[in-house]
């Protein structure tokens, strides 16, 4: 849901300088990556990339309302190929009559099951769903950072909800 | 189904938050340095030698040598009069193309009074849906037109479009055509020229365009290609440019980007940042101030065939200082800054910038269609109670009185409500129109902080019931959507501080039919 307005509106507090930004930042952008991912090594290989940018554009970013915005674009730009992978090896098991099978670190104690079934989400639902439960973006807030509308937000988010619903009911049947 | 939501959402909001719980525990990566080619410091330590032995470069001194125009050198310039406890952080030439702008998977164009960012201007977005990036982004729809003002539907040259006022007083439109919806943005243009233009719309060569008979009056294409995250001219980490990046003692930090003028033309931000005009020295420039204090001041000027872009944060006395001292670097100085600070090499390539074709192909006429934008902008009477009056605030008034200001608009398949008292409140909220019976996702899980909305398409429920976590209950009745009947509304807002402790609607017998 969507609330414009003075209670509405979240404004974040820019960083004084990158460092600042990037302590009290990263961890949550690896938080979105892991869970886009579903692997510690991409995961801190995407964040490392994505600072590594904000730095290099640090004077530009700094004026931004939110500069974590622009490196969450960057991190879910930069898992596309690998979700469309994702997708194509999903979709290549479905096929075959099986799941996919997806390595996930069973020693974290994250519910690989949930994000599993999320990555194999298209890639927008996935996107969304990641921001929505990682980071805790209003609809709002993940319309702006995705550049689509709240109600292109909300389709997807439910959307995914359903199809997890289905599928995560799914494993446990079976 | 909406069961299974529910079940869904919390799995999803513990997972996420285990999540982050053991990413707390994690370090966080080191950041690399930048990368640097190995070649860089002995050539820059081998020229600098070469100046100190043969002792006839001065400091202080201009190159003697005659400058050729389009040698990337000739970007190099500083900050002259820098203040106390400021050096420079890095520099990059011109060619080099450092950092990486995401991809925003959009086509723009950008028609401005060439030379002026802060005169009117007009621009156009587009991504082609059949291309993934148009999957990815989609970039524009008539719903976006819901917390906009004077929502408008016309008739563009047979296509459907419509326009709303922004918050900044803008014009946001859209137009759908067979080649995808278009996005628009004007500014100090009349609705008229708006539409007169978008009725001038044509794709050449697949992209989109506004004929020229149908452009305001001075407006020419100043930028044409993939959308931009800031237009070159503003971007430090353009190829096109040379930059230096200043830091201060204290961490706050200044830009100088530089460029030809003749390939950046300063209306190329007219949409960027509210600028207005002022003088850099004796040359014409454009200021622009965003933030409170001490806020991020920007500074455009052209300068002996130069563009020029300076970013500081202070005050307008400390930028227009660095502005007025920007000078032309020797090659010593550039080399010596160049060892104070980073040299910034390309990690990803140059990357160049498409350009519009302008061979018109797309002469085929387009089928006329009957506009069917939807807008519906009346006042909704919503009754509120609480048992609690003292509470009540934010335009949620006491007994049988009603909501001053509500307004729901329709548009296509979303509707929005927004509302606004005597007292200044305003809020809005917005959803698809094609909701579930019940959907116990709207009921306070993401409005924690302001509110609840319930929204069905059963007539069971009739009221909507708020426990506020300051013990304040609200009870409103479901209240049927403008032209659509089968779909019916409840919202209640609270004051700031205050929670949803629990929501749910009940049926004509008090019974819940669903909660959160």
């Amino acid at each position: 849901m969507t609330i414009d307005g003075e209670a509405g509106l979240t404004t974040s507090s820019v960083a004084s300088s990158f460092d600042d930004f990037y302590a009290s930042t990263a961890r949550r952008t690896l938080s979105l990556a892991h869970a886009l991912t579903g692997n510690w090594g991409d995961a801190e290989d995407l964040v490392q990339d994505a600072y590594t940018a904000a730095a290099k554009k640090w004077p530009q970013l700094s004026t931004y309302d939110d500069p974590s915005a622009w490196v969450r674009r960057l991190v879910l730009n930069r898992s596309v190929s690998r979700w469309r992978r994702l997708q194509r090896e999903a979709l290549a098991v479905v096929r075959l009559g099986a799941r996919t099978d997806e390595q996930v670190d069973t020693t974290d104690p994250v519910d690989p099951e949930f994000w599993a079934a999320v990555r194999r989400l298209p890639a927008q639902q996935a996107r969304v769903v990641a921001l929505f439960y990682v980071d805790d973006l209003s609809v709002e807030q993940i319309a702006r950072t995705l550049g689509c509308s709240d109600g292109t937000v909300k389709t997807h988010l439910s959307r995914a909800r359903g199809t997890l619903a289905c599928e995560l009911q799914m494993e446990d049947e079976s | 189904m909406s069961d299974q939501f529910a079940l869904i959402d919390a799995r999803g909001r513990a997972a996420g938050a285990a999540l982050r719980s053991t990413t707390s525990f994690r370090a966080v990566p080191d950041l690399p340095t930048p990368k640097r080619h190995g070649w860089v410091r002995p050539a820059l330590m081998a020229a600098v030698a070469i100046a100190l032995v043969a002792g006839l470069v001065s400091l202080a001194g201009r190159d003697a040598a005659p400058v050729d125009e389009r040698d990337p050198k000739n970007l190099r310039y500083v900050i002259d009069d820098l203040p106390d406890g400021w050096s420079i952080r890095s520099v990059k030439d011109a060619g080099v193309q450092t950092g990486e702008v995401p991809a925003m998977g959009r086509y723009a164009v950008l028609f401005a009074i060439p030379g002026d960012p802060s005169a009117r201007a007009i621009a156009l977005w587009w991504a082609d849906p059949a291309t993934p990036e148009g999957e990815e982004y989609p970039p524009v729809k008539f719903s976006n037109l819901l917390f906009t003002d004077d929502v408008e539907e016309f008739d563009a040259a047979g296509r459907r479009a419509a326009c709303g006022t922004t918050s900044e007083g803008s014009y946001l439109c859209y137009v759908q055509t067979d080649q995808g919806m278009v996005q628009a943005v004007a500014k100090h243009l009349s609705l008229q020229q708006v539409r007169d233009a978008l009725a001038g719309l044509e794709f050449v060569v697949g992209h989109p365009t506004i004929s020229s008979e149908a452009l305001p009056p001075g407006l020419a294409i100043v930028y044409s290609g993939p959308e931009w995250l800031s237009p070159a001219v503003m971007n430090p980490d353009s190829a096109e440019v040379a930059s230096v990046e200043y830091q201060s003692s204290d961490g706050t930090t200044a830009f100088l980007v530089v460029g030809r003028a003749e390939d950046h033309d300063l209306a190329e931000s007219a949409l960027q940042q509210p600028w207005s005009a002022l003088r850099v020295g004796n040359d014409p420039g454009f200021n622009a101030v965003q933030g409170p204090e001490p806020s991020s001041r920007s500074i455009l000027w052209n300068r002996d065939g130069h563009t020029f872009f300076l970013n500081i944060t202070g005050d307008h006395s400390a930028a227009m200082s660095l502005a007025n001292s920007v000078r032309r670097a020797t090659d010593t100085e550039w080399a010596a800054a160049s060892q104070r600070g980073e040299v910034l090499q390309s990690d990803q390539g140059v990357v160049t910038t498409a350009t519009a074709d302008s061979a018109p192909v797309d002469t085929a006429p387009m089928p006329t269609l009957d506009p069917e934008v939807e807008v519906i902008d009346q006042r909704m009477e919503m009754v509120v109670t609480a048992n609690t009056p003292d509470d009540v605030s934010f335009g949620v008034l006491i007994g049988d009185e009603v909501i001053e200001g509500a307004s729901v608009k329709v548009i296509d398949e979303s509707f929005g409500v927004r509302f606004a008292d005597g007292g200044g409140f305003g809020g809005s909220i917005s959803e698809a129109i094609d909701v579930q019976p019940i959907d116990t996702s709207h009921l306070g899980q993401d409005l924690l902080s302001t509110g609840a909305v319930a929204t069905t398409g059963s007539d069971l429920p009739v009221t909507l019931r708020v426990t506020a976590t300051n013990g304040v209950r609200y009870l409103v009745d479901l209240i049927e959507m403008p032209n659509h009947p089968q779909v019916r509304v409840a919202v209640v807002m609270l004051p700031p501080g205050e929670h949803v402790s629990s929501a749910d609607v009940v049926d004509r017998d008090g019974l819940v039919l669903s909660g959160f």
